[in-house]
Protein backbone atom coordinates (compact mmCIF):
# COMPACT_ATOMS: atom_id res chain seq x y z
CA UNK A 1 0.00 0.00 0.00
CA UNK A 2 3.39 2.30 0.39
CA UNK A 3 3.77 2.79 -3.28
CA UNK A 4 0.10 4.16 -3.84
CA UNK A 5 0.14 6.54 -0.68
CA UNK A 6 3.50 8.12 -1.66
CA UNK A 7 1.74 8.43 -5.97
CA UNK A 8 0.79 11.91 -5.81
CA UNK A 9 1.85 12.71 -2.19
CA UNK A 10 2.14 16.32 -2.60
CA UNK A 11 -0.52 17.90 -4.13
CA UNK A 12 -0.78 22.14 -3.88
CA UNK A 13 -2.31 22.96 -0.34
CA UNK A 14 -5.97 24.08 -0.80
CA UNK A 15 -5.15 28.25 -0.67
CA UNK A 16 -6.39 30.97 1.50
CA UNK A 17 -8.00 32.51 -1.08
CA UNK A 18 -9.81 28.63 -1.80
CA UNK A 19 -10.53 28.13 1.99
CA UNK A 20 -12.34 31.66 2.50
CA UNK A 21 -14.24 31.18 -0.26
CA UNK A 22 -15.62 27.78 0.77
CA UNK A 23 -15.99 28.85 4.64
CA UNK A 24 -17.52 32.02 3.23
CA UNK A 25 -19.86 30.01 1.36
CA UNK A 26 -20.91 27.39 4.30
CA UNK A 27 -21.53 30.40 6.43
CA UNK A 28 -23.64 31.90 3.70
CA UNK A 29 -25.96 28.86 3.97
CA UNK A 30 -25.90 29.00 7.73
CA UNK A 31 -27.44 32.53 7.62
CA UNK A 32 -30.11 31.46 5.00
CA UNK A 33 -32.82 30.06 7.41
CA UNK A 34 -35.72 30.98 4.68
CA UNK A 35 -33.95 28.18 2.44
CA UNK A 36 -36.41 25.70 3.34
CA UNK A 37 -39.46 28.27 3.14
CA UNK A 38 -38.51 30.45 0.06
CA UNK A 39 -41.61 31.20 -2.03
CA UNK A 40 -42.21 29.27 -5.02
CA UNK A 41 -39.42 30.85 -7.96
CA UNK A 42 -41.83 31.72 -11.04
CA UNK A 43 -39.76 30.46 -14.12
CA UNK A 44 -38.81 33.58 -16.47
CA UNK A 45 -40.63 34.20 -19.25
CA UNK A 46 -38.18 32.69 -21.46
CA UNK A 47 -38.38 28.88 -20.46
CA UNK A 48 -42.35 28.94 -19.74
CA UNK A 49 -42.40 29.95 -23.87
CA UNK A 50 -39.39 27.47 -24.20
CA UNK A 51 -42.11 24.77 -22.18
CA UNK A 52 -45.28 26.01 -24.32
CA UNK A 53 -43.47 25.54 -27.62
CA UNK A 54 -41.85 22.15 -27.01
CA UNK A 55 -45.23 21.03 -26.41
CA UNK A 56 -47.15 23.04 -28.69
CA UNK A 57 -44.51 21.90 -31.62
CA UNK A 58 -43.09 18.92 -30.58
CA UNK A 59 -40.06 20.02 -31.38
CA UNK A 60 -38.38 18.04 -27.61
CA UNK A 61 -35.71 15.49 -28.96
CA UNK A 62 -34.42 12.58 -27.50
CA UNK A 63 -30.66 13.42 -26.33
CA UNK A 64 -27.96 11.88 -24.88
CA UNK A 65 -24.04 13.50 -24.78
CA UNK A 66 -21.61 11.79 -25.48
CA UNK A 67 -18.00 12.56 -25.85
CA UNK A 68 -16.75 12.73 -29.77
CA UNK A 69 -13.40 11.32 -30.66
CA UNK A 70 -12.70 14.94 -32.17
CA UNK A 71 -13.61 16.61 -29.00
CA UNK A 72 -10.81 19.85 -28.38
CA UNK A 73 -8.63 18.37 -25.80
CA UNK A 74 -8.86 20.79 -22.74
CA UNK A 75 -5.54 22.36 -21.59
CA UNK A 76 -5.92 22.76 -17.78
CA UNK A 77 -6.01 25.93 -16.67
CA UNK A 78 -3.77 27.62 -14.04
CA UNK A 79 -6.44 29.32 -11.85
CA UNK A 80 -9.62 31.38 -13.23
CA UNK A 81 -7.24 34.82 -13.34
CA UNK A 82 -5.74 32.73 -16.14
CA UNK A 83 -9.01 31.57 -17.77
CA UNK A 84 -10.65 35.13 -17.82
CA UNK A 85 -7.56 36.79 -19.71
CA UNK A 86 -7.35 34.20 -22.12
CA UNK A 87 -10.95 34.71 -22.78
CA UNK A 88 -10.48 38.23 -23.13
CA UNK A 89 -7.62 38.09 -25.52
CA UNK A 90 -9.98 36.01 -27.23
CA UNK A 91 -13.11 38.66 -27.26
CA UNK A 92 -10.60 40.97 -27.99
CA UNK A 93 -8.96 39.83 -31.18
CA UNK A 94 -12.41 37.74 -32.17
CA UNK A 95 -12.26 38.70 -36.07
CA UNK A 96 -15.94 37.13 -36.15
CA UNK A 97 -17.35 39.60 -33.08
CA UNK A 98 -20.44 41.00 -34.15
CA UNK A 99 -20.89 44.74 -34.04
CA UNK A 100 -24.72 45.89 -34.07
CA UNK A 101 -25.73 49.06 -35.70
CA UNK A 102 -28.84 50.87 -34.06
CA UNK A 103 -31.85 49.77 -34.86
CA UNK A 104 -30.78 46.16 -35.90
CA UNK A 105 -31.03 42.73 -33.50
CA UNK A 106 -29.25 39.90 -32.45
CA UNK A 107 -30.58 36.37 -33.56
CA UNK A 108 -29.75 33.31 -31.46
CA UNK A 109 -29.87 30.27 -31.47
CA UNK A 110 -29.87 27.43 -28.36
CA UNK A 111 -30.14 24.40 -27.43
CA UNK A 112 -31.39 23.79 -24.31
CA UNK A 113 -32.72 21.04 -21.99
CA UNK A 114 -36.60 22.10 -20.81
CA UNK A 115 -37.84 21.80 -17.85
CA UNK A 116 -39.24 18.58 -16.92
CA UNK A 117 -42.81 19.92 -15.55
CA UNK A 118 -43.30 23.32 -14.47
CA UNK A 119 -43.49 25.07 -12.48
CA UNK A 120 -40.57 22.46 -10.75
CA UNK A 121 -37.22 23.96 -11.78
CA UNK A 122 -35.51 20.77 -12.91
CA UNK A 123 -34.85 20.59 -16.55
CA UNK A 124 -34.74 17.24 -18.03
CA UNK A 125 -31.58 16.24 -18.90
CA UNK A 126 -32.61 13.50 -21.95
CA UNK A 127 -34.54 16.00 -23.60
CA UNK A 128 -33.27 19.05 -26.10
CA UNK A 129 -34.93 22.09 -27.83
CA UNK A 130 -34.19 25.00 -29.96
CA UNK A 131 -34.53 27.98 -28.31
CA UNK A 132 -34.54 31.17 -30.88
CA UNK A 133 -33.96 34.77 -29.71
CA UNK A 134 -34.36 38.34 -31.23
CA UNK A 135 -32.72 40.96 -28.91
CA UNK A 136 -32.65 44.79 -29.72
CA UNK A 137 -29.45 46.34 -30.02
CA UNK A 138 -29.73 48.56 -27.46
CA UNK A 139 -30.22 45.37 -25.58
CA UNK A 140 -33.61 46.37 -23.80
CA UNK A 141 -36.05 44.39 -25.66
CA UNK A 142 -36.32 40.47 -26.85
CA UNK A 143 -38.61 38.76 -29.02
CA UNK A 144 -39.25 34.89 -28.68
CA UNK A 145 -41.48 32.66 -30.75
CA UNK A 146 -44.28 31.58 -29.05
CA UNK A 147 -44.18 28.24 -30.46
CA UNK A 148 -47.23 29.34 -32.58
CA UNK A 149 -44.86 31.54 -35.28
CA UNK A 150 -45.71 34.55 -32.98
CA UNK A 151 -43.38 36.80 -31.50
CA UNK A 152 -44.11 37.85 -28.04
CA UNK A 153 -41.82 41.20 -26.94
CA UNK A 154 -40.76 41.38 -23.32
CA UNK A 155 -38.48 43.79 -21.90
CA UNK A 156 -35.46 42.25 -21.12
CA UNK A 157 -32.02 42.20 -19.43
CA UNK A 158 -30.59 41.63 -16.12
CA UNK A 159 -31.24 45.42 -15.51
CA UNK A 160 -28.41 46.94 -17.40
CA UNK A 161 -27.42 46.30 -21.04
CA UNK A 162 -24.76 46.19 -23.68
CA UNK A 163 -25.24 50.17 -24.32
CA UNK A 164 -24.71 51.11 -20.78
CA UNK A 165 -21.85 48.68 -20.57
CA UNK A 166 -20.34 50.11 -24.04
CA UNK A 167 -20.17 53.72 -22.38
CA UNK A 168 -16.36 54.48 -21.95
CA UNK A 169 -13.99 54.15 -19.77
CA UNK A 170 -14.79 50.24 -20.24
CA UNK A 171 -12.76 48.13 -17.35
CA UNK A 172 -13.41 45.30 -15.53
CA UNK A 173 -13.75 47.61 -12.18
CA UNK A 174 -15.94 49.96 -14.10
CA UNK A 175 -18.47 46.84 -15.44
CA UNK A 176 -18.75 45.10 -11.82
CA UNK A 177 -19.32 48.95 -10.47
CA UNK A 178 -21.88 49.53 -13.12
CA UNK A 179 -23.53 45.93 -12.48
CA UNK A 180 -23.63 46.72 -8.76
CA UNK A 181 -25.36 50.11 -8.92
CA UNK A 182 -28.40 48.56 -11.41
CA UNK A 183 -28.62 45.44 -8.96
CA UNK A 184 -28.57 47.54 -5.85
CA UNK A 185 -31.82 49.42 -6.99
CA UNK A 186 -33.27 46.00 -8.23
CA UNK A 187 -34.71 43.80 -5.25
CA UNK A 188 -34.36 40.18 -5.10
CA UNK A 189 -37.86 39.55 -6.29
CA UNK A 190 -38.94 36.23 -6.52
CA UNK A 191 -39.22 36.33 -10.43
CA UNK A 192 -35.52 37.72 -10.46
CA UNK A 193 -34.50 35.61 -8.03
CA UNK A 194 -31.61 33.61 -9.77
CA UNK A 195 -29.46 33.94 -7.47
CA UNK A 196 -31.06 34.19 -4.18
CA UNK A 197 -28.37 36.25 -2.21
CA UNK A 198 -24.97 37.27 -2.85
CA UNK A 199 -24.33 40.44 -4.54
CA UNK A 200 -21.22 38.00 -6.37
CA UNK A 201 -23.64 35.68 -7.21
CA UNK A 202 -26.01 37.81 -8.69
CA UNK A 203 -23.03 39.65 -10.56
CA UNK A 204 -22.08 36.41 -11.88
CA UNK A 205 -25.85 35.63 -12.52
CA UNK A 206 -25.51 39.00 -14.40
CA UNK A 207 -22.80 38.43 -16.65
CA UNK A 208 -24.51 34.80 -17.41
CA UNK A 209 -27.44 36.32 -19.08
CA UNK A 210 -25.77 39.28 -20.55
CA UNK A 211 -23.18 36.65 -22.40
CA UNK A 212 -25.90 34.69 -23.24
CA UNK A 213 -28.50 37.13 -25.13
CA UNK A 214 -27.29 40.52 -25.18
CA UNK A 215 -25.46 42.39 -27.90
CA UNK A 216 -21.90 42.76 -26.63
CA UNK A 217 -19.20 44.72 -28.68
CA UNK A 218 -15.49 42.84 -28.00
CA UNK A 219 -14.76 45.15 -25.37
CA UNK A 220 -17.40 44.61 -23.23
CA UNK A 221 -17.34 40.71 -23.49
CA UNK A 222 -13.36 41.07 -23.03
CA UNK A 223 -14.06 43.62 -19.72
CA UNK A 224 -16.75 41.06 -18.70
CA UNK A 225 -14.35 37.98 -19.01
CA UNK A 226 -11.69 40.05 -16.92
CA UNK A 227 -14.27 40.60 -14.16
CA UNK A 228 -15.42 37.33 -13.42
CA UNK A 229 -12.49 36.56 -11.61
CA UNK A 230 -12.53 39.10 -9.54
CA UNK A 231 -16.19 38.18 -7.95
CA UNK A 232 -15.09 36.83 -5.18
CA UNK A 233 -15.83 32.77 -5.05
CA UNK A 234 -15.98 32.09 -8.58
CA UNK A 235 -13.68 29.41 -9.76
CA UNK A 236 -12.68 27.43 -12.44
CA UNK A 237 -13.52 23.92 -13.64
CA UNK A 238 -11.36 22.24 -15.95
CA UNK A 239 -13.78 20.23 -17.96
CA UNK A 240 -17.49 21.11 -17.91
CA UNK A 241 -20.04 20.08 -20.93
CA UNK A 242 -22.26 21.89 -22.65
CA UNK A 243 -26.08 20.90 -23.81
CA UNK A 244 -24.46 19.67 -26.72
CA UNK A 245 -21.77 17.55 -25.10
CA UNK A 246 -19.17 20.13 -26.12
CA UNK A 247 -16.49 19.99 -23.72
CA UNK A 248 -14.74 23.26 -21.97
CA UNK A 249 -13.40 25.10 -19.24
CA UNK A 250 -16.01 27.17 -17.22
CA UNK A 251 -16.16 29.79 -14.52
CA UNK A 252 -17.84 28.29 -11.62
CA UNK A 253 -19.29 30.28 -9.15
CA UNK A 254 -21.53 28.14 -6.09
CA UNK A 255 -23.88 29.84 -3.98
CA UNK A 256 -26.41 28.66 -0.83
CA UNK A 257 -28.58 27.09 -3.41
CA UNK A 258 -27.04 26.35 -6.40
CA UNK A 259 -23.58 25.99 -8.46
CA UNK A 260 -23.33 27.86 -11.99
CA UNK A 261 -20.93 27.24 -14.64
CA UNK A 262 -20.38 29.54 -17.84
CA UNK A 263 -18.72 27.24 -19.92
CA UNK A 264 -16.19 28.59 -22.36
CA UNK A 265 -14.23 26.71 -25.57
CA UNK A 266 -10.84 25.14 -24.65
CA UNK A 267 -9.96 26.34 -28.93
CA UNK A 268 -11.14 29.66 -28.90
CA UNK A 269 -12.46 31.04 -25.44
CA UNK A 270 -15.92 31.19 -26.76
CA UNK A 271 -19.09 31.14 -24.81
CA UNK A 272 -20.19 27.71 -25.06
CA UNK A 273 -23.26 27.58 -22.78
CA UNK A 274 -24.21 27.38 -19.02
CA UNK A 275 -25.07 24.49 -16.49
CA UNK A 276 -26.45 24.79 -13.28
CA UNK A 277 -27.40 22.75 -10.55
CA UNK A 278 -28.73 22.60 -6.96
CA UNK A 279 -25.89 22.10 -3.97
CA UNK A 280 -28.85 22.23 -1.30
CA UNK A 281 -32.01 20.61 -0.57
CA UNK A 282 -35.05 23.20 -0.41
CA UNK A 283 -37.94 22.87 -0.14
CA UNK A 284 -40.39 25.59 -1.26
CA UNK A 285 -44.14 26.86 -0.23
CA UNK A 286 -45.92 25.57 -3.12
CA UNK A 287 -46.61 21.83 -3.00
CA UNK A 288 -46.63 21.42 -6.82
CA UNK A 289 -42.64 22.71 -6.43
CA UNK A 290 -41.97 20.34 -2.98
CA UNK A 291 -38.45 19.96 -2.58
CA UNK A 292 -36.09 20.05 -4.95
CA UNK A 293 -33.19 17.93 -4.26
CA UNK A 294 -29.51 18.63 -4.17
CA UNK A 295 -27.56 17.99 -7.28
CA UNK A 296 -31.14 18.99 -9.47
CA UNK A 297 -29.93 20.56 -12.80
CA UNK A 298 -31.65 23.79 -13.13
CA UNK A 299 -30.22 25.39 -16.50
CA UNK A 300 -28.15 23.34 -19.31
CA UNK A 301 -27.63 25.34 -22.39
CA UNK A 302 -25.29 25.32 -25.77
CA UNK A 303 -25.04 28.99 -27.66
CA UNK A 304 -25.09 27.88 -31.49
CA UNK A 305 -25.09 30.55 -33.42
CA UNK A 306 -25.64 34.42 -33.81
CA UNK A 307 -26.03 36.73 -36.41
CA UNK A 308 -27.20 40.20 -37.22
CA UNK A 309 -31.05 40.41 -38.99
CA UNK A 310 -32.95 43.45 -39.69
CA UNK A 311 -36.16 42.70 -37.69
CA UNK A 312 -37.29 40.16 -35.20
CA UNK A 313 -38.66 37.30 -36.69
CA UNK A 314 -35.92 37.14 -39.40
CA UNK A 315 -33.66 34.59 -39.70
CA UNK A 316 -30.01 34.41 -41.13
CA UNK B 1 -18.39 26.55 37.13
CA UNK B 2 -21.90 25.99 35.38
CA UNK B 3 -21.84 23.13 33.35
CA UNK B 4 -22.19 24.96 30.12
CA UNK B 5 -18.58 26.87 31.23
CA UNK B 6 -17.24 22.79 31.59
CA UNK B 7 -18.49 22.05 28.38
CA UNK B 8 -16.71 24.81 26.59
CA UNK B 9 -13.45 23.95 28.21
CA UNK B 10 -13.17 20.51 26.70
CA UNK B 11 -13.17 20.82 22.98
CA UNK B 12 -15.99 19.09 21.33
CA UNK B 13 -16.13 16.04 19.07
CA UNK B 14 -17.66 16.30 15.75
CA UNK B 15 -21.02 15.01 16.93
CA UNK B 16 -21.16 17.21 19.33
CA UNK B 17 -20.68 20.49 16.71
CA UNK B 18 -23.15 18.64 14.85
CA UNK B 19 -25.57 18.20 17.36
CA UNK B 20 -25.32 21.74 18.78
CA UNK B 21 -25.37 23.22 15.09
CA UNK B 22 -28.76 21.95 14.84
CA UNK B 23 -29.58 25.18 16.97
CA UNK B 24 -26.88 26.92 16.56
CA UNK B 25 -25.70 26.52 12.56
CA UNK B 26 -22.81 28.49 12.92
CA UNK B 27 -21.22 25.66 15.15
CA UNK B 28 -20.99 23.34 12.17
CA UNK B 29 -17.85 25.83 11.14
CA UNK B 30 -15.82 23.82 13.07
CA UNK B 31 -16.13 20.98 11.76
CA UNK B 32 -15.48 22.65 8.45
CA UNK B 33 -12.39 24.52 10.00
CA UNK B 34 -10.96 20.90 10.74
CA UNK B 35 -11.64 18.71 7.60
CA UNK B 36 -11.31 21.50 4.81
CA UNK B 37 -7.72 20.95 4.74
CA UNK B 38 -7.46 17.12 4.29
CA UNK B 39 -10.77 16.75 2.20
CA UNK B 40 -9.15 18.97 -0.13
CA UNK B 41 -6.14 17.05 -0.50
CA UNK B 42 -7.73 14.01 -0.91
CA UNK B 43 -9.96 15.73 -3.71
CA UNK B 44 -6.98 17.03 -5.04
CA UNK B 45 -4.84 14.13 -5.41
CA UNK B 46 -7.51 12.70 -7.41
CA UNK B 47 -8.72 15.63 -9.33
CA UNK B 48 -6.59 18.34 -9.17
CA UNK B 49 -6.60 21.26 -7.40
CA UNK B 50 -8.52 23.67 -9.28
CA UNK B 51 -11.62 21.05 -9.22
CA UNK B 52 -10.63 20.40 -5.50
CA UNK B 53 -11.60 23.88 -4.69
CA UNK B 54 -15.33 23.84 -5.76
CA UNK B 55 -15.82 20.15 -4.68
CA UNK B 56 -14.48 20.46 -1.29
CA UNK B 57 -16.28 23.75 -0.53
CA UNK B 58 -19.67 21.40 -2.05
CA UNK B 59 -18.96 18.72 0.00
CA UNK B 60 -18.92 20.86 3.52
CA UNK B 61 -22.67 22.50 1.66
CA UNK B 62 -24.21 19.48 1.79
CA UNK B 63 -22.78 17.95 5.25
CA UNK B 64 -24.24 21.11 6.29
CA UNK B 65 -27.78 20.52 4.70
CA UNK B 66 -27.92 17.11 5.75
CA UNK B 67 -26.51 17.73 8.97
CA UNK B 68 -30.11 16.96 10.79
CA UNK B 69 -29.34 13.08 9.49
CA UNK B 70 -25.98 12.37 10.64
CA UNK B 71 -25.78 9.76 12.97
CA UNK B 72 -24.73 11.33 16.45
CA UNK B 73 -23.20 7.96 17.66
CA UNK B 74 -20.48 8.52 15.15
CA UNK B 75 -18.03 10.80 17.36
CA UNK B 76 -16.10 11.37 14.36
CA UNK B 77 -17.18 13.28 11.36
CA UNK B 78 -13.97 12.49 9.03
CA UNK B 79 -15.97 9.31 7.03
CA UNK B 80 -19.08 11.14 6.53
CA UNK B 81 -17.35 14.29 5.01
CA UNK B 82 -15.20 11.09 2.59
CA UNK B 83 -18.33 9.81 1.64
CA UNK B 84 -20.29 12.92 0.58
CA UNK B 85 -16.30 13.95 -1.42
CA UNK B 86 -16.09 10.44 -2.54
CA UNK B 87 -19.91 10.82 -4.32
CA UNK B 88 -19.27 14.04 -5.70
CA UNK B 89 -15.61 12.53 -6.92
CA UNK B 90 -17.72 10.09 -8.96
CA UNK B 91 -19.26 12.68 -11.04
CA UNK B 92 -15.97 13.54 -12.27
CA UNK B 93 -14.87 9.95 -13.10
CA UNK B 94 -14.01 10.76 -16.48
CA UNK B 95 -11.56 13.08 -15.71
CA UNK B 96 -9.99 10.91 -13.12
CA UNK B 97 -9.50 8.40 -15.49
CA UNK B 98 -8.74 10.78 -18.46
CA UNK B 99 -5.59 12.32 -15.96
CA UNK B 100 -4.28 9.04 -15.48
CA UNK B 101 -4.31 7.74 -18.40
CA UNK B 102 -2.51 10.77 -19.49
CA UNK B 103 -0.06 10.20 -16.74
CA UNK B 104 0.12 6.59 -18.22
CA UNK B 105 0.51 7.41 -21.90
CA UNK B 106 2.66 10.50 -21.39
CA UNK B 107 4.96 10.45 -18.02
CA UNK B 108 3.27 14.02 -17.60
CA UNK B 109 0.75 14.50 -14.44
CA UNK B 110 -1.66 16.79 -15.37
CA UNK B 111 -1.92 16.71 -11.10
CA UNK B 112 -0.81 17.38 -8.73
CA UNK B 113 0.22 20.66 -10.58
CA UNK B 114 -2.04 21.37 -13.15
CA UNK B 115 -2.14 25.00 -13.42
CA UNK B 116 1.73 25.46 -13.31
CA UNK B 117 2.80 27.01 -16.71
CA UNK B 118 3.25 24.18 -18.98
CA UNK B 119 6.60 24.81 -19.28
CA UNK B 120 7.13 24.86 -15.89
CA UNK B 121 6.52 22.70 -12.87
CA UNK B 122 5.96 19.47 -14.64
CA UNK B 123 8.01 16.91 -14.37
CA UNK B 124 7.98 13.63 -15.71
CA UNK B 125 6.58 10.53 -13.68
CA UNK B 126 8.51 7.80 -13.12
CA UNK B 127 7.74 4.98 -14.55
CA UNK B 128 6.70 3.58 -11.25
CA UNK B 129 4.17 6.52 -11.16
CA UNK B 130 2.71 5.61 -15.02
CA UNK B 131 2.22 1.84 -14.22
CA UNK B 132 0.35 2.98 -10.89
CA UNK B 133 -1.29 5.60 -12.96
CA UNK B 134 -2.33 2.93 -15.31
CA UNK B 135 -3.70 0.34 -12.84
CA UNK B 136 -5.38 2.84 -10.72
CA UNK B 137 -7.58 3.98 -14.33
CA UNK B 138 -7.79 0.46 -14.82
CA UNK B 139 -9.70 0.03 -11.46
CA UNK B 140 -13.96 0.18 -11.24
CA UNK B 141 -15.17 3.35 -9.69
CA UNK B 142 -16.39 1.48 -6.26
CA UNK B 143 -13.44 -0.28 -6.49
CA UNK B 144 -11.11 2.76 -6.59
CA UNK B 145 -12.83 4.22 -4.01
CA UNK B 146 -12.24 1.81 -1.69
CA UNK B 147 -8.66 1.42 -2.76
CA UNK B 148 -7.83 5.55 -2.54
CA UNK B 149 -10.20 6.11 0.76
CA UNK B 150 -7.65 3.51 2.92
CA UNK B 151 -4.49 4.87 1.00
CA UNK B 152 -5.01 8.25 0.79
CA UNK B 153 -8.03 9.09 3.29
CA UNK B 154 -5.95 6.82 5.81
CA UNK B 155 -9.73 5.46 6.50
CA UNK B 156 -10.20 2.77 8.57
CA UNK B 157 -12.12 -0.48 6.80
CA UNK B 158 -15.31 0.02 9.02
CA UNK B 159 -14.96 3.97 8.14
CA UNK B 160 -14.82 2.92 4.73
CA UNK B 161 -17.93 0.98 5.07
CA UNK B 162 -19.16 4.49 7.14
CA UNK B 163 -18.10 6.46 4.44
CA UNK B 164 -20.02 4.42 1.54
CA UNK B 165 -22.83 3.05 3.07
CA UNK B 166 -21.72 -0.31 2.51
CA UNK B 167 -21.27 -3.61 4.46
CA UNK B 168 -17.55 -4.38 5.72
CA UNK B 169 -17.34 -6.96 3.92
CA UNK B 170 -18.09 -5.59 0.80
CA UNK B 171 -15.11 -2.62 1.93
CA UNK B 172 -13.01 -6.15 2.27
CA UNK B 173 -13.79 -7.97 -1.17
CA UNK B 174 -13.66 -4.87 -2.90
CA UNK B 175 -10.40 -3.75 -1.54
CA UNK B 176 -9.15 -7.57 -2.43
CA UNK B 177 -10.39 -7.11 -5.93
CA UNK B 178 -8.37 -4.06 -6.34
CA UNK B 179 -5.26 -5.29 -5.02
CA UNK B 180 -5.17 -8.38 -6.91
CA UNK B 181 -5.95 -6.34 -10.31
CA UNK B 182 -2.71 -3.78 -9.03
CA UNK B 183 -0.97 -6.89 -8.39
CA UNK B 184 -1.49 -7.81 -12.06
CA UNK B 185 -1.01 -4.53 -13.67
CA UNK B 186 2.81 -4.84 -11.60
CA UNK B 187 3.62 -8.50 -12.75
CA UNK B 188 5.21 -10.01 -9.63
CA UNK B 189 5.17 -6.59 -7.40
CA UNK B 190 2.65 -5.71 -5.33
CA UNK B 191 2.11 -1.97 -5.39
CA UNK B 192 -0.38 -2.65 -2.29
CA UNK B 193 1.85 -4.13 -0.23
CA UNK B 194 2.89 -2.62 3.57
CA UNK B 195 6.63 -2.25 3.07
CA UNK B 196 8.54 -3.69 5.80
Amino acid sequence: MDKIRKFRDNPPLITDEARDAARAQLLHAMREPALTVRRQRRPRLAWRLVLATSLAVATVVGFTVTRDADQPVIVPIANVGELGERAARAAETDPDAIVLSPGKWLYTKETIAPLLKEPRPEVDMEQRITLERWNSADGKQTALDDGTGRLVHHETGPGITATDLAEAPVTPEEMLTRMRAALSGKPVTPAADESDGTMEERLFQTIHQLMSGQPLVPEVRAALFRALPMIKGVSVKQDAVDATGRHGNAFVYTGAWQRSEIIISPEDYRFLGTYGETVTDRTFFSERVGTVKAGTPTVWTAYLESQVVDRPGDRP
Amino acid sequence: MTSTQAEEMVEADDAELIRRSHDVPEQFAGVFDRYIDQIHRYISRRLGSQAADDIAAQTFLIAFSQRESYDLTHRLARPWLYGIATNLIARHRRNEERFLRALCRTGVDPLPEPMADEAVGRVAAQMEERRLAKALAALSQRDRDVLLLVAWGDLTYEEVAVALGIPIGTVRSRLHRARKKARAAFGDEDPTAEDA
